[in-house]
């Protein structure tokens, strides 16, 4: 390959590179369903209207206990976060065939219609035998929902189920799905939706404005729920075994330990103030005495360890005593070194802390607070005052205030006129007489009243232009610094030829510059007095 | 929600590459991969409606000039990374004959041409040829183009 080959391979690498970068995360979400068979449409719940917008939730939820009658209880939102990309979901499920193992997949949306928010709840139940019934009464408290049952064969016992959301000609596709054994439901959501997926794939939160009316929806979580039939009350789910692994562990019963007083911090009193724009409510602070504990072990290596050394017994008895008191001081040096860095701890951080955060912060936070509302009120109080001392001064003058508004076109209205009628006055004088004055006057102002509202509209044009102007000399400004950068780049590498090339190009930029230059010192030199 | 013209299109390419594999149109055959793969990508970009183009209907005032500087903003940013034309009389010919011809088809600049990309890294995704959408594209993404132009630095080399 020639250099110039290699340069545009480079390119082309680079730009696929960015390409690629920066749609990692969407190519691997986007999935184009070719073929969809929709077995369940319009369920029998309300659309959605057109004003609806959409905000993206993660609602994570959790502590499903089951009581006796059978109902599910969602008790707490656990999590909260915004996420506005679509993504596929995957949860490998393990069900035991011989108990009554059920599983229970809970999908929630969020979203604000008409800035009433709304819920829409799709749930699955799996189990092996009989099919399980919910009372579905408290999901249905104006709110959308989708249930179905399924029912698995007996053949296997271990499944993997994948959930994607997806939309396809404005319509929300909701798709639960197995591989292995062909188990499919599909769930349809009619809706008028005004844009396509992929732009709302990328809207940065800064575009949210943009692009308001865009579906924004986020999954979306999903919990196990085993119970046995003989026993409801113990309900376990895979989080309550792993709380049951920690609790497991009992160490007070296994170990020796040494107790030491430590403190912690709580919150002892609130004070709430409210002012006009602000309400808050702050805690104050106390420090708590605890009682700790700190585990030991005297035996921390047993006669068993080390075998049985025969004549030399005593000699691994008395060894392993050694070793053992040993430790057993190591750890009493521990224990002491722990109070001593506890009650280093509490005398700096725990008792500055709190006097600090009760004696100065929550005094000062509620002075500043004071200050921005008495600055606010005082603001809006000589705000009043002026506005009573300017219609006062309206009130005097003899034109109205809608005029003021009006009053270059006054302005320019009175200078059309003023200049017509001289205009007019010396032609009039020219011709020695021989015009109509009226006539000629009539004409001489309608001819400059089409001038003036030549200039009247191209100057509205330029005023909306001139923002953009400003965009426009930044960028081109920037282009100008790159470039100038580039040629110090290229002669630094020593391509002489190359940097005459880019010194050209540079001089063909600046010829712009020199343009602007020029018109303003021309501008300039029309004015007399500079 | 598919554009079956680009899919043909991409499958057609293929056909492209095997006869210019065959026939020998580039001496490189790297370079024919290459490029293959290159345009499939551009196609797929289309596709996936990740690039959109279509005619921006609106009618500004001011358009010639708006899109005067989009022009020439454009063109001196293509210049710095390295796609300046050469001084061939035919490629300059065609090239204002494009030109020509687009100002016509567009009614000198009445109507516009919108291209949106949907990329993550573009903060203003849509760039307008007639309306000030252009200068709000350049700045509102000037991080991007000017780490281009800075990478364009490593493509630099000796002319002949």
């Amino acid at each position: 390959m020639n250099s110039k080959s290699k340069k545009l391979l480079f390119l082309s690498v680079f730009f696929i590179s960015i390409i690629l970068i920066s749609n990692v995360m969407s190519f691997s979400d986007q999935f184009i369903n070719f073929e969809i068979n929709v077995t369940n449409s319009e369920v029998g719940y309300e659309l959605p209207s057109e004003n609806t917008d959409y905000i993206a939730y993660l609602n994570k939820y959790y502590n499903p206990n089951l009581e006796e009658n059978g109902y599910f209880l969602i008790n707490s939102i656990e999590d909260y976060e915004t996420d506005i990309s679509f993504k596929t979901y995957q949860f490998k499920l393990e069900l035991n065939k011989n108990s009554n193992d059920t599983i229970g997949i809970f999908n929630i949306f969020q979203y604000k219609d008409n800035s009433t928010y709304k819920t829409l709840y799709s749930y699955i139940f799996i189990q092996y035998s009989d099919v399980f019934i919910v009372n579905l009464t408290m999901f249905m408290t104006n709110e959308l929902y989708v249930s179905e049952i399924m029912k698995l064969d007996d053949l296997f016992t271990f499944i993997t189920l994948t959930f994607e959301v997806n939309i396809i000609d404005n319509k929300i596709y909701l798709r639960f799905f197995e591989k292995e054994h062909n188990i499919k439901t599909y769930y349809i959501i009619n809706n008028e939706f005004k844009q396509s997926m992929f732009i709302s794939n990328y809207v940065p939160i800064l575009n949210l404005m943009t692009y308001s009316n865009t579906f924004l929806i986020s999954q979306v979580h999903s919990f196990r729920l085993c119970y046995n039939s003989e026993n409801t009350n113990s309900s376990s789910g895979f989080i309550d075994s792993f709380l049951d692994i920690i609790q497991s562990n009992n160490w007070e019963e296994e170990y020796q330990s040494w107790s030491y007083s430590s403190f912690s911090i709580n919150s002892s009193q609130t004070r709430n103030q409210e002012y006009e724009n602000f309400n808050i409510t702050l805690d104050t602070l106390e420090v708590v005495s605890e009682n700790r504990l700190y585990y030991y072990n005297t035996e921390f290596i047993d006669l068993s360890n080390w075998g049985n050394w025969g004549i030399f017994d005593w000699l691994r008895r008395g060894l392993i005593y050694v070793f053992n008191t040993i430790i057993f001081l190591a750890q009493g040096l521990m224990y002491l070194l722990t109070i001593a860095f506890n009650y280093l701890l509490v005398w700096t951080f725990s008792q500055i802390i709190v006097l600090i955060w009760n004696l100065v912060l929550v005094n000062l936070i509620f002075a500043v607070l004071f200050l921005i509302d008495w600055l606010w009120t005082s603001f809006l109080l000589l705000w009043d005052g002026v506005m009573i001392i300017f219609n006062y001064i309206m009130s005097l003058l003899p034109i109205s205030a809608e005029a003021i508004g009006n009053i270059f076109e006054l302005i320019s209205l009175f200078l059309i006129t003023a200049f017509s009628i001289i205009i007019s006055a010396l032609i009039w004088v020219i011709s020695l007489g021989s015009i109509d004055f009226d006539v000629l006057l009539n004409s001489v102002i309608d001819f400059s009243f089409g001038i003036y509202t030549g200039i009247e509209t191209a100057f509205n044009i330029l005023i909306k232009f001139i923002p953009f102007m400003f965009l426009y000399i930044i960028f081109f400004i920037n282009i100008i610094l790159l470039l100038y950068l580039k040629i110090m780049y290229v002669k630094a590498k020593g391509f002489p030829k190359r940097a005459e090339e880019l010194e050209k190009t540079l001089d063909s930029y600046m010829e712009i510059i020199r343009l602007a230059k020029s018109i303003v010192i021309f501008i300039r030199d029309l004015i007399p007095i500079i | 929600m598919i554009n079956y013209y680009f899919m043909t299109l991409a499958i057609l390419n293929f056909f492209v590459l095997i006869w210019q594999l065959i026939f020998k149109k580039y001496s490189n055959k790297l370079m024919a991969i290459f490029l293959f793969i290159l345009s499939e990508l551009v196609i797929f970009l289309f596709i996936f409606r990740i690039i959109i183009i279509k005619w921006s209907m609106s009618e500004s005032d001011f358009g010639l000039m708006y899109s005067v500087l989009n022009a020439y903003l454009m063109g001196a940013f293509l210049v710095l990374i390295g796609f300046g034309f050469k001084n061939k009389e035919s490629k300059n010919r065609l090239l204002i004959l494009v030109i020509v011809t687009i100002i016509l088809i567009t009614s000198a600049s009445l109507i516009g041409v919108s291209i949106t990309i949907n990329l993550g890294i573009l903060l203003v995704k849509e760039f307008v040829t007639n309306t000030g959408q252009g200068a709000l594209f350049f700045t509102g993404n000037i991080v991007f183009f000017d780490s281009i132009i800075i990478a364009s630095f490593l493509a630099e080399g000796e002319v002949k």
